[in-house]
């Protein structure tokens, strides 16, 4: 067990190093040079270089690649061009609504992907089953951008009911908090919450019609027990392998989510900071981006071992 | 000649191949001939009927400068479809490839390959299609192929795994044995064993990678005004959701109907090419679950059955 965590973490060492250098590479690919965007217009040539020479863009690329990794670990993800702040300082305010985002949507998910998937498996009925597994495929199937849209229509201009977008802090009001959040969260979280159901659903037929699960009846298990320790237990291991992918799919959905709900996260910083050719910030948004992925990777890894007596024997 | 046959044949047996089929057929016409059903031209603006609502002249209604609205859906199936397909065969055949090249010579190769694939796969795909739209531009071509980067890991890990399974295969040790090149058991024996598998990977991740680019023209770095697409026309679309929802919607039905439609004939699909389901339902007989597994199992019995599909 020990050694296999500590190859999957030096395995996603090296993915995240290689993806920081993938992040760094790509963005000085991109067009327009950042020091005459952050000098201005009207800046001479001499202010230019001087500029230049100030943030290090006049040395070697590898150079510069050290120092920003460097600055990383002293916690100094480089200085914002359109704002002249610390980089840290544009995305932190963001990082909590993303987060809020995160949580919430990760409810419904699960509420929506064991709801419809465990009811899809355990139905008798050819019909409930098929309606179920249609409306997963109908929520996979619809763009978040489009039932944002729709919910937005349906409970905030038609009804008033829930505010149109934008964020509220818990400590400001709880009781806004979870209105705000009810909207964005619940259209990701249904999204993939479809997306999940179908996992679900096919772990739990399977693991119901294992031998496993007969033997476990013919040795006189209780219907508890069974479900517990057998169904439940086996079928979680294919989902908790995807689960891990789900939730990095929804961090990718929220830069989209937030677009729509104009929910102040990491999302909105990052679409705006390309729109703004701020390449400093979106670097460091894309590396925390894929930290989190690669994180969640790992952990969804040492889950399953965990879940699995398979993989933690061997 | 014979599989294609009773592939098709299977499809159409199944509710899902007949309606998924029937939808994609209808939207890939409708893109390929959208010069000549289209109402009206997509970029002709008109001032006299700004915002119009539906109307028997405009079916959809008209956008803020007067366009019709169907016409630009019509069109907008275009960049749409074009860059999904793009995406899906760049990404597919690249990524198959890698994944072979990687299954067969394992060692070192294999495992740069597969940690390539781990690193572009820690990327969320929205930003790989983000970022390279802010390096390349926006286009057809490129944000295919942005994207089809992005599928290229999926793809390079199922083929890896389907070409180690074949390895395995009596046939390959026979065809090693006998002297056969490694290209030569590539070629003639691995590819044709796991060509279905792709294929039936590569109709799924259609359905993905359609959202996606309308993702990317939602998010205004994709197909860009005055062009239309089923992104960017809800882009344009979501600021009049309150006084005119029909713009704002319209598109969106449209979308999530063709999503679906490739999720139906996909699914469908993969059963035809299943050799197992695909001769069990030209027989005659559907395919069966075991009905109620929760419930057979807490009423403590196991032999009841019903069809799905």
């Amino acid at each position: 067990m020990a050694r296999f965590l500590i190859r999957r973490g030096a395995q996603s060492l090296i993915t995240l190093v290689v993806a920081s250098i993938a992040i760094f590479g790509v963005i000085r690919l991109a067009p327009g040079d950042p020091v005459r965007a952050y000098a201005g217009f009207d800046a001479t040539p001499a202010a230019i270089q001087t500029i230049r020479h100030q943030f290090g863009f006049d040395r070697p690329t590898v150079v510069q690649y050290l120092d920003w990794i460097g600055g990383l670990f002293r916690g100094n993800l480089g200085i914002s061009i359109t704002t002249h702040t610390s980089v840290w300082s544009v995305i932190r305010p963001a990082v909590t609504p993303t987060l809020m985002m995160m949580a919430g949507s990760i409810v419904v998910l699960l509420i929506v992907g064991f709801g419809i998937g465990v009811a899809a498996a355990a139905t008798s009925s050819r019909k409930i089953d098929a309606i179920l597994s249609g409306l997963a495929g109908l929520l996979t199937g619809a763009p978040v951008f489009w039932t944002g849209m729709l919910a937005i229509l349906l409970f905030a201009v038609s009804v008033h009911l829930l505010p149109v977008g934008g964020y509220v802090s818990p400590a400001t009001n709880l009781g806004d908090c979870i209105k705000s959040m009810l909207l964005p969260c619940s259209i990701l979280g249904l999204a993939l919450g479809g997306l999940l159901a179908r996992f679900v659903r096919t772990a739990f037929l399977d693991a119901l019609q294992a031998d496993y699960v007969r033997l476990a009846r013919a040795k006189g298990a209780s219907n508890a027990r069974v479900m517990t320790r057998h169904v439940t237990r086996n079928a979680l291991i294919p989902v908790v392998t995807v689960f891990g992918v789900i939730v990095a799919t929804l961090l990718g959905g929220s830069v989209v989510v937030e677009t729509v709900f104009a929910w102040p996260g990491m999302g909105r910083v990052m679409m705006g900071s390309v729109s703004a050719e701020d390449y400093p910030v979106v670097q460091a948004v894309l590396l925390m981006y894929v930290t989190s992925f690669i994180v969640l990777n790992f952990l969804t890894d040492i889950s399953y071992s965990v879940i699995d007596a398979r993989i933690k024997q061997s | 000649m014979r599989e294609y046959r009773e592939v098709t044949s299977v499809i159409l047996k199944q509710p899902s191949g007949i309606v998924g089929g029937l939808i994609v057929g209808t939207f890939v016409l409708a893109a390929l001939l959208a010069p000549l059903i289209a109402p009206y031209d997509p970029y002709t603006t008109n001032p006299t009927t700004v915002l119009g609502g539906p109307s028997w002249a405009h079916l959809l209604g008209t956008d803020d400068v007067g366009r019709d609205i169907l016409s630009r859906v019509l069109y907008g199936a275009r960049p749409t479809i074009a860059v999904a397909l793009v995406a899906v065969l760049s990404g597919g055949v690249a990524g198959s490839l890698l994944g072979i090249i990687g299954g067969y010579s394992r060692g070192i190769v294999d495992a740069i390959i597969m940690r390539a694939a781990d690193v572009v796969f820690a990327f969320p795909l929205i930003l790989i299609g983000v970022c390279a739209l802010l390096i390349l531009g926006p286009g057809v071509v490129t944000t295919g192929a942005a994207l089809g980067c992005g599928v290229v890991p999926m793809f390079a890990r199922l083929t890896r795994g389907e070409v180690l399974r074949e390895m395995q295969r009596d046939y390959v040790r026979a065809a090693r044995s006998m002297g056969a090149s490694g290209s030569w058991i590539v070629r003639r024996h691995i590819v044709p064993n796991i060509a279905s598998a792709l294929v039936v990977q590569m109709t799924t991740a259609m359905s993905g990678a359609v959202l996606l680019a309308s993702t990317l023209d939602f998010l205004g770095v994709g197909t860009q005004p005055p062009g239309a697409s089923w992104g960017n026309i809800l882009q344009e679309g979501r600021v009049y959701l309150a006084s005119d929802p029909v713009f704002a919607i319209s598109p969106g039905v449209v979308l999530t109907t063709f999503v679906v439609g490739v999720n139906l004939f996909a699914a469908a699909f993969t059963n035809a090419l299943d050799p197992r389901i695909r001769t069990r339902m030209l027989r005659g007989s559907l395919i069966r679950r075991r009905a109620s597994p929760l419930v057979s199992a807490l009423a403590g019995s196991s032999e009841a059955t019903t069809e799905t599909m």
